[in-house]
């Protein structure tokens, strides 16, 4: 796991959850560095794992929901950090389409050894409805389902979309996410709270 | 002041711990990934220099290269490849590689070559170009896929300089199979004249025998009628011999400088480029010989010579003087022995070579050492007709392996006639040794001139002879025949005189044109001999009189 993700993670806790309980989950026990991560170094999946059930623990927020937080927030974290590569997307249904072919390829040419997930594009319909398959070797579904509205909500798309998820296995590797985004000035649809209007 | 038991204290001390921990990872990880950073750069600098060292030895390969992408257009080309098309690269660079060819070239290659390309990984072969000026150009070509279906390497060549030299070298061959075919019927005319003038030496010396002790009278007249018939015979030889191209016979004073230059200027013609080719020449240089036939086995040793180093090789061309010709090895001799040459010619190769077996064979008609598969080859007939024509003396040495090198001795210039010494005794009681394998011959001879009272005897092997002629001291003169399988005439007077200069030589030989320009002989008389042209020549030797 890339150390970045393991620093956002820390911060988002420290942000939505506190210092106290930032500090309990990087003063966990078994972590590979004692909590102390770097941006530019890789660690063990299992850091973040241990991390998040701490934080969940603290804060009785289950598991799923607080990954799928935590995806929501480090997306825009990674939109700030990339603001170059933003600026090629002007809205959501472009961009995650472009995971693999473009995003991934540019993340590979800075991080050449990480491991990535495969978002493969199942189907497009123009601009307005994508389905996108999640496969990975770690059990992160719930994290690209965060992802997914983090890039919605970017695009402030949120409120015309839809999300629609399908886990494919239930250990967390494999999901569907079927997209729907209506054009702007059309009437808001109902949907499920997003993860950032659940803090 | 908070104290140790502070939560919050506690909390920001395990923070800054942590951060520090981190702080120190991140710099050790900076470290590492810098040391990385560098031996990649150093890698990719190497990497770089090599690519451009690459890059240059395309650009400068004699030999066309160009790249295409998969769609078969150009995306790299060097210069040589334009050039062959009259272009510059920048021309090419973005077109399609059929605009080299004419629509339905271009098609063949499509259809016929690019499934050969992207089946077996690459074709070669050859095809008809067009220049910028729409003018042809043949090319041999290399089509080799790049990796992953990225287009192809094309490696081409002008082949027009190579078909132009390989006509050449056929219309040459074809000349100098006629030429061959001229030489072989010289050969054969001359073989054919020798024996039948020989028969006729025997018939007219004994007719003449017989008309003496006949006197007048109807037999005497019959025999006359024998000795006319002779004569009618001899003028058929003469036409025989007078059919032959004239050119191959006799000999002549020859520029060599400027033949060998003329000679080397048509050889030069139907070179392979991968052969090396030196020639060594002086400022000047005369030798009395056959021009015709030195130039033709020139040429032809030449051309042997460059078909046994069609994969590169070397063949040196030089003229010596025969005072700073050393004696080499020699596998096969033609022609005159103990030759003192005025000026020898090598030519010397380092090509494959050939076995004993194969030299014994070489200088037959049409005999050739190359494979039957790709030639028919010439043998060097030529060669065996100049040293057979005494004109030449040809050493030959050759082994597996070694090359081949041949000279051609050539002999002394004309030298002016030497004051001959007339024997002291009356010529009727001079002492004369007639040599001759032919049996008859030397009998019927040797009869006629006891006739005329002379002393005469006969030996049919030349090389007793020889031993006989050295011993003795009572010989006045010498009557011999040129072509004899022991030993050829003018090797026999050039040996004996060798030791003494003064016994004259006279030389009778069917082969009118196969006369030695060399100052060995005090007459040369042509077979079949006539009685008074033997009296009146061996009279005037005897008496001192003016070589004939």
């Amino acid at each position: 796991m890339m150390g970045m993700v393991m620093r956002s993670f820390a911060s988002f806790v420290e942000d939505h959850y506190g210092e106290e309980v930032a500090d309990e989950a990087l003063s966990t026990e078994g972590l590979s560095t004692d909590g102390a991560y770097t941006t530019v170094g890789y660690y063990p999946t299992d850091d973040l794992v241990k991390m998040v059930i701490t934080t969940s623990n603290s804060t009785d927020v289950e598991v799923p929901v607080l990954i799928q937080r935590f995806g929501f927030d480090l997306f825009s974290k990674l939109a700030d950090g990339h603001a170059d590569m933003m600026q090629d997307f002007t809205n959501p249904i472009d961009l995650l389409a472009s995971i693999e072919s473009v995003i991934h390829v540019n993340v590979r040419r800075l991080y050449k050894d990480t491991e990535l997930p495969r978002f493969d594009v199942i189907e497009r319909q123009g601009d307005e409805h994508l389905t996108l398959a999640y496969s990975s070797t770690r059990p992160f579904a719930d994290l690209a389902h965060g992802l997914v509205h983090g890039c919605l909500n970017h695009f402030g798309a949120e409120g015309r979309a839809t999300v629609e998820r399908e886990d494919v296995k239930a250990d967390g590797t494999s999901s569907v996410f079927r997209i729907a985004v209506r054009p702007e000035g059309s009437e808001p649809c109902e949907t499920k709270p997003t993860p950032s209007s659940q803090d | 002041m908070r104290n140790e038991t502070d939560p919050v204290l506690a909390r920001l001390k395990r923070s800054l711990a942590r951060e520090q921990r981190a702080r120190q990872s991140a710099e050790s990880l900076l470290e590492s990934k810098s040391a990385a950073l560098y031996k990649a750069l150093e890698d990719l600098r190497h990497e770089s220099a090599f690519s451009r060292d690459i890059s240059e030895a395309a650009d400068a390969a004699a030999d066309g290269i160009a790249l295409t992408d998969a769609e078969g257009i150009f995306t790299y080309m060097n210069h040589a490849h334009a050039a062959i098309f009259q272009y510059e690269p920048a021309e090419l660079i973005g077109q399609s590689w059929s605009v080299l060819y004419e629509p339905h070239i271009a098609q063949r290659i499509g259809a016929q070559a690019m499934p050969i390309v992207f089946s077996e990984g690459s074709w070669r072969g050859e095809a008809v170009g067009r220049r910028k000026d729409a003018s042809a150009i043949v090319q041999e070509i290399a089509l080799t896929a790049r990796p992953e279906n990225q287009g192809l390497i094309c490696i081409t060549r002008d082949a027009s300089a190579r078909k132009a030299r390989e006509a050449r070298m056929r219309e040459m061959e074809h000349q100098l199979r006629v030429s061959e075919n001229s030489i072989a019927y010289y050969l054969l005319s001359h073989t054919v004249a020798h024996d039948l003038a020989n028969l006729l030496a025997v018939i007219e010396g004994n007719s003449a025998i017989l008309a003496e002790a006949l006197g007048d009278g109807e037999l005497a007249d019959r025999v006359g009628r024998i000795a006319t018939a002779t004569n009618s015979a001899r003028d058929v030889i003469t036409s025989l011999e007078t059919g032959v191209d004239h050119t191959l016979r006799g000999s002549a004073e020859v520029d060599l400088v400027q033949f060998l230059r003329k000679s080397i200027s048509l050889a030069e013609s139907i070179k392979p480029s991968a052969v090396d080719l030196k020639v060594e020449l002086p400022e000047h240089a005369e030798a009395i010989t056959n021009e015709v036939l030195l130039s033709r086995s020139v040429l032809n040793i030449a051309k042997n010579a460059f078909e046994a180093l069609s994969d590169g090789g070397h063949l040196t061309i030089r003229l010596i003087p025969g005072g700073e010709a050393e004696d080499k090895p020699c596998s096969l001799r033609l022609g005159p022995e103990g030759l003192d040459p005025d000026w020898v010619i090598e030519l010397i190769d380092d090509g494959p070579g050939f076995s004993g077996d194969d030299l014994q064979t070489y200088f037959e008609p049409f005999t050739s050492t190359k494979s039957k598969a790709t030639t028919s080859g010439l043998g060097l007939l030529s060669v065996r007709a100049l040293a057979e024509s005494r004109a030449a003396s040809v050493e030959i040495y050759s082994e597996a392996g070694e090359g081949t090198r041949y000279r051609i001795l050539l002999p002394k210039n004309r030298e002016q006639p030497r004051p001959y010494k007339p024997t002291a005794k009356p010529a009727a009681s001079a002492r004369i040794l007639i040599v001759d394998d032919e049996v008859e011959i030397g009998e019927v001879l040797s009869a006629q001139l006891k006739r005329k009272g002379y002393e005469a005897s006969f030996i049919g092997d030349p090389t007793l002879a020889l031993e006989v002629l050295l011993a003795s001291e009572t010989i006045d003169l010498v009557i011999t025949d040129l072509n004899m399988p022991q030993m050829a005439g003018d090797t026999l007077a050039r040996r004996v005189k060798a030791a003494k200069p003064d016994l004259p030589f006279i030389l009778v030989s069917g082969q009118s044109g196969f006369v030695a320009e060399t100052n060995l002989f005090e007459a040369r008389l042509r077979k079949p001999v006539r009685p008074h042209d033997l009296y009146n020549a061996v009279d005037q030797v005897v008496r001192g009189g003016a070589p004939i």
